[in-house]
């Protein structure tokens, strides 16, 4: 999987693509462990070069989901493909996230 | 070729050759993408569920995949000879609704085996667990 991040005024864009499981969750992890050390931003995660996504990846959202909203600040995601949305729905994860089909649509809610 | 077999050690690091394998399986019988991603979900599932849960020990073992297919329908049998788990009979998540301060992080692995899956039994023979899997491929 790679991992690009951007910023965009107070927003960290992180980008995946390929394969969010349980050999490469902890890079994303990582990188959302380092985004949000940083007080000042809020993270917009771009899915839309993700192609696959097990159980260890969500572990990884929802972990940060919470931390999120403990510390209010925005985590929000976008461009999911139709069968990434598809295991997204049957986790629940729909309706608890803030999802956008696309990364600009996204930053205006920011 | 109508079978496939893969051999894995119990160590996570073979989830890239059972993702690897499996695409083989999904080119070589036509498979669209959209199935073939739900074929490694629930296999890297029951597969990272035996290799964090099943073995009490630090030996070697072997976590056996074997791929058939009767037409449309893909016949899956995975065996472990770690201590016996039925998948089968863990209640259905119920927190799937819930709201997200009361939602665990974990448990979702299971739930997707079951979900994505069209059958699925479990046997326990010759100290090994056997779990039966079949799911439509068209």
């Amino acid at each position: 999987m790679k991992i690009t991040e951007q910023q965009e005024g107070k927003t960290c864009i992180i980008a995946l693509n390929g394969r969010l499981d349980t050999n490469t969750y902890t890079a994303l992890e990582k990188k959302l462990g380092e985004a949000f050390e940083n007080d000042a931003v809020h993270i917009l995660l771009d899915l839309s070069d993700l192609m696959y996504v097990s159980s260890s990846g969500l572990r990884v959202l929802l972990m940060y989901l919470k931390r999120s909203m403990a510390e209010e600040r925005k985590f929000i995601l976008c461009g999911l493909r139709e069968n990434i949305r598809e295991i997204f729905d049957i986790s629940g994860f729909t309706s608890i996230f803030e999802i956008y089909s696309t990364r600009g649509e996204a930053l205006k809610k920011m | 070729m109508e079978e496939f077999v893969i051999h894995l050690k119990n160590d996570v690091r073979e989830l890239e050759k059972l993702t690897g394998e499996l695409q083989k399986v999904a080119e070589e019988w036509n498979i669209n993408t959209g199935i073939a991603m739900k074929l490694e979900l629930i296999l890297e599932e029951v597969f990272t569920n035996i290799v964090f849960h099943a073995f009490e020990d630090n030996a070697g073992h072997s976590i056996d995949v074997f791929l058939k297919r009767s037409g449309d329908v893909l016949r899956i049998r995975i065996e472990d000879d770690g201590k016996a788990f039925d998948l089968t009979r863990i209640p259905p998540a119920d927190s799937l609704d819930k709201d997200i301060k009361e939602r665990p992080v974990g448990g979702l692995g299971i739930h997707f085996i079951k979900e994505f899956s069209d059958h699925l039994t479990y046997e326990r023979k010759n100290n090994k667990n056997i779990l039966k899997i079949t799911k439509g491929i068209r």
